[in-house]
C-alpha cells in the first residue's frame, strides 16, 4: 500500500497570480494533501480537482482545507477558512450512498452538497457573514445554532449573518452572472466579477419604494 | 368666402382656448421635476420601516412636499402588507381649483393636509423578471376624499449594480360621480447600487391626470368642465437602508 498515495487529496488544476500550499508557491498540477492550507493572494485564483472528482475554485483572498475525501466512513469535507470558492461535486464518487457527498465548513456553518455546482463566501470585508447561492442541484445548510438544515435549490441564495440563522432560501436571478466555469482546459477568464456580499438582494423580499 | 371660414373657425379655437385656460384647470409649463428620498429601517425579517420624502413641481420651487412614515410586513415572501401615514403640501385636488378676483388657480393654502393608507402587494417571479401588483385606499384630511391606488411594478435585477424598474400607477376617485379615473402616471426608474446602503437613479415618467368640475365651479355656477393635463416627469430616486 502506498500512504503517500493515500494521502493526497488533490491537485491544482489551474493557478494564477500568486497561490500558496502551506509555506510553499503552488504551481499547476502540483498535488496537495489531507490538511494541507491552499490559500490565494490579492488578484490570484486557482482551480483544484479533488480526488473524490469535485472541482473548487478558491477566488482571489481565499483559504481552505480539505479534511477527508469521500469513502466509506464519510462524505468529502472540506473548510473554508476565508473567501469565497465555487464547488462543483458534480462528480464526486457517490459513496454507500450518503445523503450529502460534499460538506464545506465555516467556522459555523456546514453546507452539505447533494451533487451541484454552489458559490460561498466567507469572511469577507472583515465580516463572519456567510453568503451562499447555488447553480445546480441542492445544498442543505445548516448553522450551528440551527438543528435542522434548509435545503437551497438552483437558482437561489441565503445568507448567514454572524453565523446564527440561515435567511429563507430565495430565488437570485443575478446567481446566473457568477463565473461558474470551472474548466481549466483552456485560459479562459475564471475571475468573478460579481461581488456577491453587494449584489445579494432577495428581488421578492426587497424594498425598493 | 372660404377667407371668412377660416377666420370663423380660427375664433371659436382661440376663443375656446382662452376659455378653459383661465377656467379649467391645463397643462403646466415644462416637465414636473421631482426628487424621492426614501428611507428603510428593517426592523426584523418581516417588518420594514419606511419613510418617503418627495418633492415634485414644474417650477424648481418644489412647492408640492410630501413626507410619509409607516411600516411594511412581509406576511410571506410573497404577500406584504403596509400601513402609512403622510403629510403632504400644495397638492393638487379637483376641488383645490378656486377663483381668485378673475384668475383661477390652484388653491395652495387649502392643499395641507394629512393622508393615512392601508396597502397591500403581491410580488412574484415571471422568467427573470420580478412583477409586482400594489393596491392602497388613501384617506385625505380634505375634500373628504377618498382615493384607490392600484400599481404595476416590473423589476428586472441586472446585479451586481443596475435594478430598472417599471411602474404604471392608477388613481380612482370613486366619489366623483363625473369621471371615476383620476391619474395615471408611468415611470421607468434605473438604480444604481452605491453599496448595499444607498441606491441612486434618475426616474423619467409621464402623467395624465382628469379635472372635473371643482366645488367652486358649481358653488358659482359657471361652466362644468371635463379636462386634463399630461406632462412628462424628470428627477432622482434616492433609497437608504439603515441596515
Amino acid at each position: 500500500m502506498n500512504f503517500a498515495m493515500a494521502e493526497d487529496a488533490g491537485h491544482f488544476r489551474y493557478v494564477k497570480g500568486v497561490v500558496l500550499v502551506g509555506e510553499r508557491v503552488a504551481t499547476k498540477g502540483q498535488v496537495f494533501s489531507h490538511g494541507d492550507l491552499l490559500a490565494t493572494k490579492k488578484d490570484s485564483m486557482a482551480i483544484v480537482t479533488l480526488n473524490d472528482g469535485s472541482t473548487i475554485k478558491l477566488n482571489e483572498n481565499t483559504t481552505i482545507a480539505v479534511d477527508h475525501l469521500s469513502n466509506d466512513l464519510g462524505p468529502t469535507k472540506v473548510t473554508l477558512g476565508l473567501g469565497s470558492v465555487v464547488v462543483n461535486a458534480l462528480k464526486s464518487a457517490l459513496k454507500n450512498n450518503l445523503k450529502e457527498k460534499f460538506i464545506l465548513k465555516t467556522k459555523s456553518v456546514a453546507m452539505g452538497v447533494r451533487g451541484t455546482t454552489f458559490f460561498a463566501s466567507f469572511g469577507k470585508q472583515g465580516s463572519s457573514d456567510i453568503w451562499m447561492c447555488v447553480n445546480e442541484g441542492t445544498v442543505a445548510i445548516r448553522s450551528s445554532v440551527e438543528k435542522e438544515a434548509k435545503l437551497v435549490n438552483a437558482g437561489e441564495g441565503v445568507q448567514v449573518k454572524n453565523g446564527e440563522k440561515t435567511s429563507k432560501p430565495t430565488p437570485l436571478v443575478w446567481t446566473k452572472k457568477l463565473n461558474w466555469n470551472l474548466s481549466s482546459e483552456s485560459d479562459a477568464d475564471f475571475k468573478d466579477t460579481v461581488n456577491i456580499e453587494e449584489a445579494y438582494t432577495n428581488p421578492l423580499d426587497f424594498n425598493y419604494e | 368666402m372660404n377667407k371668412k371660414v377660416v377666420i370663423l373657425i380660427l375664433g371659436i379655437f382661440i376663443s375656446k382656448n382662452s376659455f378653459s385656460a383661465v377656467n379649467t384647470p391645463s397643462n403646466d409649463r415644462g416637465p414636473t421635476k421631482e426628487f424621492n428620498v426614501r428611507v428603510f429601517y428593517k426592523v426584523n425579517d418581516s417588518l420594514t420601516a419606511i419613510s418617503y420624502l418627495e418633492v415634485k413641481d414644474p417650477s424648481f420651487d418644489f412647492q408640492q412636499r410630501s413626507a410619509y412614515f409607516g411600516a411594511r410586513y412581509s406576511l410571506s415572501e410573497n404577500i406584504k402588507f403596509g400601513a402609512f401615514a403622510g403629510y403632504l403640501q400644495s397638492q393638487k385636488h379637483n376641488d383645490s381649483w378656486i377663483k381668485d378676483g378673475n384668475d383661477w388657480k390652484w388653491d395652495n393654502n387649502a392643499s395641507n393636509e394629512m393622508v393615512y393608507y392601508p396597502e397591500v402587494s403581491y410580488r412574484n417571479l415571471i422568467g427573470d423578471f420580478v412583477y409586482e401588483v400594489k393596491v392602497k385606499y388613501v384617506f385625505s384630511s380634505i375634500f373628504n376624499e377618498k382615493d384607490f391606488f392600484t400599481k404595476f411594478n416590473l423589476i428586472y435585477d441586472f446585479s451586481p449594480r443596475i435594478i430598472l424598474i417599471g411602474s404604471d400607477e392608477i388613481k380612482f376617485s370613486f366619489a366623483n360621480k363625473e369621471k371615476t379615473l383620476s391619474e395615471n402616471w408611468i415611470y421607468l426608474s434605473p438604480f444604481y447600487k452605491i453599496n448595499p446602503h444607498f441606491f441612486i437613479g434618475p426616474t423619467i415618467g409621464y402623467f395624465k391626470r382628469f379635472w372635473t368640475t371643482s366645488e367652486v365651479h358649481k358653488t358659482l355656477r359657471t361652466n362644468s368642465y371635463q379636462s386634463n393635463d399630461s406632462s412628462v416627469s424628470l428627477g432622482l430616486n434616492l433609497n437608504i437602508y439603515l441596515n
